[in-house]
């Protein structure tokens, strides 16, 4: 009899810890880590500059050294997406926008996956690689990264 | 008396951290600039003296229309091509893969040692989706400062030739690749010009 009601709480304790790892579907592409204004400061830096045609030109190329592939450039939308393969899938889309009238602001995004043991890609949300490539698009412009907000 | 020798605890919490620093996720150099990148930059990039950007541009599609690449995007505003090609390759046996091919030959001497031997001069099949991309970039204020592109490539190898399984994923870093793509595209710039 003890042992039914153990195996009975065990299964409708299992149940219930299952259902709470489910995700509504249509709401699985708002999932996120970390606080939304906390992701957007990593992800985003200020430049001193308003030319915005060589500020794209620069990312790309920033891009390139970092041995990505550039999947797609838009010129009018101010945005660049590439991939990298490096024995792992890092796929990045790097957005520029004018921000005042003597700034811009490159926001970078980037998920990261495994291709080859078919893992799901998940958002990169830790600051450090985010650091790394505004360190690199600074050099290339020749100007300073600044953090916003 | 504690489980373990201090030794063999320490081999024990070296396995671990080593166990868990393998679960890691985006490894630390991953948008890091490293003291390659000057190099890879220079191999990667090729100047044409004299040539307009937008002629560059053309030449660059003509290269891999010949080549039987897809243009899948372009922005001409900033010089951006990017296309890929699916194709299968054979590269030569690598030593695990001929040892173990001769596995078998125990089993099927002499047969099994023929087979090897036709394996081996075969080659290995590798289904793949090349994918790259160039960029232009003009190099001062007029055409006669000329034009510069730069080509970044990299492959998705598949296990199979129906490509549902992914074997390997990589970037073309061969000299050879650059050596040859940038040939084949000073005689399209050359044709490009001929016509303007």
């Amino acid at each position: 009899m003890n042992l039914k009601i153990i195996f009975l709480a065990a299964a409708l304790l299992g149940s219930v810890a299952f259902t709470g790892c489910m995700t509504n579907p249509a709401l699985a592409v708002f999932d996120q880590g970390g606080t939304q204004l906390q992701l957007r400061s990593f992800q985003t830096r200020a430049f001193d500059t308003t030319d915005r045609e060589k500020a794209l030109r620069t990312v790309i190329a920033t891009m390139q050294d970092l041995g990505f592939v550039i999947d797609k450039a838009d010129a009018t939308l101010g945005s660049v997406s590439g991939t990298k393969l490096a024995n792992y899938e890092l796929r990045m889309t790097v957005t520029v926008r004018t921000h005042g009238a003597t700034q811009l602001l490159v926001r970078a995004s980037a998920q990261f996956a495994d291709p080859r043991h078919n893992t799901a890609a998940v958002a990169i949300e830790e600051p450090a690689p985010y650091r790394d490539f505004f360190a690199a698009l600074a050099k290339s412009l020749f100007l300073s990264a600044q953090d916003v907000g | 008396m504690p489980l373990l020798p201090p030794p063999a605890r320490t081999v024990l919490l070296a396995a671990l951290l080593l166990g868990f620093a393998g679960c890691g996720g985006v490894p630390v150099d991953a948008l890091r600039l490293t003291a390659q990148s000057d190099q890879n930059r220079a191999r990667q990039t090729r100047r044409f003296e004299g040539v307009a950007e937008a002629t560059l541009l053309a030449a660059t599609a003509g290269v891999l229309q010949d080549l039987g690449f897809t243009l899948d995007e372009s922005e001409s505003k900033l010089g951006v091509i990017s296309a890929s090609r699916k194709l299968t390759s054979r590269r030569p046996m690598n030593g695990g893969e001929i040892a173990k091919d001769l596995a078998w030959s125990i089993l099927w001497l002499p047969l099994g040692l023929g087979m090897t031997a036709i394996d081996a001069a075969k080659g290995v099949k590798e289904p793949q989706v090349v994918r790259l991309s160039l960029v232009t970039h003009r190099d001062g204020a007029t055409t006669a400062s000329g034009s510069s592109v730069r080509v970044t490539a990299q492959r998705v190898v598949f296990a199979d030739e129906r490509q549902t399984k992914i074997k390997s994923v990589e970037p073309l870093d061969d000299p050879l690749f650059y050596q040859e793509f940038f040939a084949r595209l000073g005689q399209s710039v050359f044709l490009e010009e001929q016509k303007t």
